[in-house]
């Protein structure tokens, strides 16, 4: 101990005289009631530390440091707060030779330094810190030994196994059952005798923790089968069981098959689970012959398992079990034919589709079982088939498993048949599965006319929402298609549905119609404007303007401006508030009659609600050279008061 | 019968209800039964809801579903178990249990599972010992305080056979579960970086030691966590702040909201089990920006300013995916974002309710979605990088061994030693 203080002082006169670096500097904060300066103090002191025990750091400052922390713990300069945070600086960054220091602090009139102490001899590297808390667990008080024993698991200590093993002797249950969590976890062979003898002496949760050791520490094929049969709970003999399978195939067959045999075996279900998860066909087998004389509940676990571990083996089983099953079951099985199916499941899984569209579960099965015979027969069937129900239905197939080569066929299919209902499903299939081909072919459905132009209209929609990219759809399929469309009326269908692709470059082009009091596509531009999707930008605000503005706007047309703008200027987010006040100043700014913008700008009932604060003084920038606006500035100045 | 046994006797119940053979009480209308819409008492999965702070507003509610049995509330402070109780009684689950002890909860051979909602320094523990005892486990994320609670928890989990789910919820989210498929399926070709955007916290708030409130057991709430004295800051349940800024207690940040977004990262770069190999802290040889890569070079960037208003955006050489909450996802190509999954591609776990997926997996043992393996690799990244941030320097970590490499110090605080009375249960 002499050796070890000498040695710590004269480092630290050492390092400190050196380096000039020390705790020093923050024991003032951190005895003082000036909670800031107390955390700054801990900060500062964490990091010197953390920057001290780099691996790059020079080892002389850590010793510093570490000398002079102990012997602020040891003094009483500082609150009791602050020897337990040195402390922790010790447990964390402390050196083995810090431990010589702290082992004295184990006997420590108070508890909690008491408790750090050992705490720090946890953590700290060597033997001699195990020799330490070796020496606490013998010498201490018998409601400290629990967590001695704990602190030798927690360092690992596994040499100290067997001093831990002699609680296994211990009349106090508590303290065989803490032994036991600890031998299990150190994880030493050598003790598996002591923990045999202690299986025969020891009762309820002290046996329990000393089986648990053993099945920690790994068992021999006749102790696994011991345990498995005879275990103290059911997760005991299962994990048991699951140590025997690989280590004595034969012997966990015998016990499966007494487990399945006998209803009452507690842990039976368990043990199905532990032998579908593990790796032996001979196991799986007697598992699925149990699945003839299962109940419900105990199927659905068996076939969960199957499906969890892939076993494609048994795909014939399941869809054995499948017709006349439970709901529940149902699932269950149709979720693991998904895992495990192929040609066979596609089968029956396209069946039940047919019949039920909307089973999300039989839908994702769909996508996932291995079936490409399926694919290529779904194919041929579109291409060469002369059933339009037989034609539809392989289309159903080929969106659902989005087949390679699908798209194109598709596209084929809908150009060339003259058969409208096959071309309607053609498209419908497209909306998910289309590409640039299939935007050109509904667009020119469209702007050719015809029963089928409404068809495509609706699934040029969906398509265009779901290809995304609403910029290059414009430039490369919709404004060539408006160019080349031979009449307005033919022009007008593919205006309707432009807010599909609703970007700055359609916003400009709808401006143009809706500017011009010739054009015989305003009704069209507005259809398509009301449906306009909210974005961040809310482009559309401004066509709304122009719509209030614009002279031989009618009034019906105004109201629906009114409706739009309110709507646009109330929208909540804070995404939105700045692009609403730049829309307010675009209304201030533009032609309509003073009422309409005081009815438009009085919208909101307390605008502080409205408008978040981080968003305000950005507002209040684009709000306040319109302070002196003649016809609304008494508004904007209720909006800006307000924040 | 062994609490197991119950168990399994409750999953052939539930399967008798799903099966229809419940006809006749169906017959009935629920009000007359008193039951308000829910089938018979032996069906239901009895449930204990521990930690019962704001949080919890977030998964209680499940107590009103058909097929659960609220029996206890528990929290160590009185106001929130009288709160809870309260709220219960307003549901009309009048003999609900309340009581400061989890003990109580998990010892009750007839509790089938339990919602773990403390403060992280205690989810190993509790949820440990439940696992133990035959329950399962919905635990909050980040799922554990330390690396080697995590590996505890993970043994457990599956010593135990129990089912158990983390609550980053965000898997069980369509837009996050499509953004990790167009990653996983190399859609935007070969991801090279991701960026996440978490926030910070500003620091913890230390004060004078206040008196105990009548009735708080203080010391088990600090439980595993060293001694500090009393304060309401310290303890204080809030999403900006109370405990939550105290690294005694969680990661932080990097736990908070990394535990979600870290999260999701994992599951679309296929790394489930395993994890990075590097973690740089910011300011770090003037790094603007924490991150941490992958043996593979992918880096993944903390707060980087060009999440372009999402929570996580992932950039690969022949694209991009941006994705966040209320199912927000935009693609470069913008086709990804509906391109269907072939049965070629690769398909992850589906799921589109976290905790509905949970109470799937306690009927039928199915794995849930994020199970311990895949918390315990989630929360491990999030202690990493508050690590790299506390040390102010690199780590560098095996993901196969689990271990941080040539950083003794550092290795030390892969676990933290815990106070008397407060051991982790194996």
């Amino acid at each position: 101990m002499m050796k070890w203080f000498t040695f710590s002082l004269f480092a630290f006169c050492v390092t400190h005289l050196c380096l000039g670096q020390n705790l020093s500097p923050h024991i003032e904060a951190l005895a003082g009631d000036d909670a800031q300066a107390r955390l700054n103090a801990r900060n500062a002191i964490f990091a010197d530390f953390a920057e001290a025990t780099a691996p790059s750091a020079d080892t002389g400052r850590s010793t510093a440091l570490e000398t002079e922390a102990l012997m602020l713990v040891k003094g009483n300069s500082l609150p009791l707060s602050e020897r337990l945070y040195l402390l922790r600086m010790l447990e964390k960054f402390g050196s083995e030779a810090v431990g010589e220091g702290v082992y004295p602090l184990l006997g420590d009139a108070s508890p909690h330094i008491r408790d750090s102490a050992r705490r720090v001899l946890v953590a700290l590297p060597g033997q001699q810190a195990e020799t330490y808390l070796v020496t606490g667990l013998k010498r201490g008080a018998e409601a400290d030994r629990v967590a001695y024993i704990d602190a030798l698991a927690m360092r690992g200590a596994v040499a100290a196994a067997p001093v831990v093993a002699d609680y296994l002797k211990s009349s106090n249950p508590e303290l065989v059952a803490a032994a036991a969590v600890a031998l299990g976890k150190l994880g030493n062979a050598a003790v598996v005798p002591q923990l045999l003898s202690a299986r025969k002496t020891s009762k309820g949760v002290a046996l329990a923790r000393v089986e648990s050791a053993l099945l920690q520490i790994g068992l021999e094929a006749p102790l696994a089968a011991e345990l498995a049969r005879d275990g103290s709970t059911e997760s005991i003999r299962a994990e048991a069981f699951g140590q025997l399978i690989p280590q004595d195939a034969s012997q966990a067959e015998k016990l499966l098959q007494a487990a399945v045999k006998d209803k009452t075996f507690a842990g039976r279900l368990r043990f199905i689970e532990k032998a579908l998860l593990g790796d032996s066909p001979a196991l799986y087998q007697k598992v699925i012959h149990f699945l003839d004389d299962g109940d419900a509940a105990e199927k659905i676990i068996i076939v969960t398992s199957i499906g969890m571990k892939g076993l494609r083996q048994f795909e014939g089983e399941l869809l054995a079990l499948l017709p006349g099953s439970e709901p529940m079951l149902r699932t269950a099985i149709i979720q693991a034919l998904g895992n495990t199916g192929g040609e066979a499941s596609f089968k029956v899984l396209f069946d039940a589709f047919v019949k039920n569209s909307k089973d999300a579960d039989l839908k994702e099965a769909l996508g996932k079982v291995q079936a490409p015979e399926a694919d290529a027969k779904a194919l041929v069937a579109l291409e060469k088939g002369t059933e339009s129900r037989e034609r539809i239905a392989a289309m159903q197939v080929l969106e659902l498993r989005n087949v390679e080569g699908a798209t194109v066929l598709v596209n084929k299919v809908a150009g060339a048949t003259a058969d409208a209902e096959l071309r309607e499903a053609a498209f419908k299939t497209l909306e998910s599965i289309g590409d640039g081909d299939s935007l050109q072919l509904m667009l020119d459905f469209i702007a050719q006319g015809g029963e089928s132009a409404v068809a495509a209209q609706r699934s040029l929609k969906r398509l265009s929402v779901n290809f995304g990219d609403p910029g290059y759809q414009w430039e490369k399929f919709y404004e060539p298609a408006l160019t080349s469309a031979g009449s307005d009326v033919a022009k007008g269908r593919i205006v309707q549905i432009v807010d599909s692709v609703a970007c700055s470059e359609v916003v400009a082009f709808l401006q143009q119609i809706l500017s011009d009091p010739r054009t015989e596509l305003r009704e069209a531009a507005l259809q398509s404007l009301r449906r306009w999707p909210l974005t961040e930008k809310m482009e559309e605000g401004a066509l709304w303007v122009l719509v209030g503005e614009t002279e031989f706007s009618t009034e019906q047309e105004r109201d629906i401006a009114d409706r739009a703008l309110k709507k646009l200027l109330t929208t909540k987010g804070h995404q939105f508030n700045i692009v609403q006040a730049d829309l307010i100043v675009k209304i201030m700014k533009s032609k309509m009659p003073r009422d309409f913008k005081r009815d438009l700008l009085g919208v909101y009932e307390n605008p502080a609600k409205h408008f978040f604060k981080h968003r305000r003084s950005a507002v209040s920038q684009r709000l306040k050279p319109h302070l002196g606006d003649p016809d609304v500035g008494d508004l904007i100045k209720n909006i800006i008061d307000t924040f | 019968m062994s609490r197991l046994e119950s168990r399994r006797e409750f999953i052939k119940q539930g399967a008798l209800v799903g099966a229809g053979f419940f006809a006749a009480p169906m017959v009935l209308r629920a009000e007359t039964l008193g039951l308000r819409g829910r089938v018979g008492p032996n069906s239901r999965i009895n449930m204990g809801f521990i930690g019962m702070g704001g949080m919890m507003g977030a998964h209680v509610g499940i107590a009103n579903q058909a097929e659960i049995q609220p029996r206890y509330v528990c929290d160590v402070k009185p106001d929130k178990l009288a709160e809870a109780s309260k709220k219960m009684t307003g549901w009309n689950f009048n003999d609900v249990i309340a009581t400061p002890d989890y003990e109580d909860v998990i010892n009750d051979p007839t509790v089938d599972a339990v919602v773990i909602v403390t403060p992280d320094h205690w989810h190993a523990a509790i949820a440990i010992a439940a696992m133990r005892a035959g329950k399962d486990v919905y635990v909050e994320k980040p799922m554990t305080l330390t690396i080697e609670e995590g590996k505890a928890m993970v043994a457990a989990e599956q010593r135990y056979g129990a089912i158990l789910q983390v609550g980053s919820q965000q898997r069980s989210e369509n837009a996050f579960r499509k953004a990790a498929e167009i990653v996983r399926n190399g859609w935007i070709g070969e991801i090279k970086e991701v960026y996440v955007r978490l926030g910070g916290f500003g620091q913890p708030v230390l004060g004078a030691e206040e008196p105990i409130p009548a009735g708080f057991n203080y010391d088990k709430w600090l439980g595993p966590a060293p001694y500090e004295p009393h304060t309401a800051a310290r303890v204080k349940g809030a999403y900006g702040g109370g405990w939550r800024l105290f690294y005694e207690y969680g990661s932080r940040k990097n736990g908070d909201w990394g535990a979600h977004h870290y999260d999701i990262t994992q599951w679309a770069l296929g790394r489930d089990h395993s994890g990075p190999v590097r973690f740089v802290p910011k300011g770090f040889e003037n790094e603007p920006y924490s991150y941490f890569e992958y043996a593979d070079g992918i880096k993944v960037v903390r707060d980087h300013p060009e999440t372009k208003g999402h929570m996580i955006r992932f950039i690969g050489t022949d694209g991009e995916v941006l994705v966040s909450r209320a199912g927000k996802i935009k693609t470069t190509p913008a086709a990804l974002a509906s391109r269907p999954l072939g049965p070629a591609d690769i398909q992850l776990y589906r799921s589109t309710n976290h905790k509905n997926n949970w109470i799937e997996g306690i009927r039928t043992r199915r794995r849930p979605i994020c199970p311990a393996s895949v918390g315990h690799r989630t929360a491990t990244i999030c202690h990493l990088a508050a690590l790299a941030q506390r040390l102010k320097r690199p780590l560098n970590w095996d993901p196969k061994k689990e271990t941080i490499l040539g950083d003794p110090f550092a290795k030390r605080w892969q676990s933290r030693p815990r106070r008397k009375g407060y051991e982790l249960p194996a």
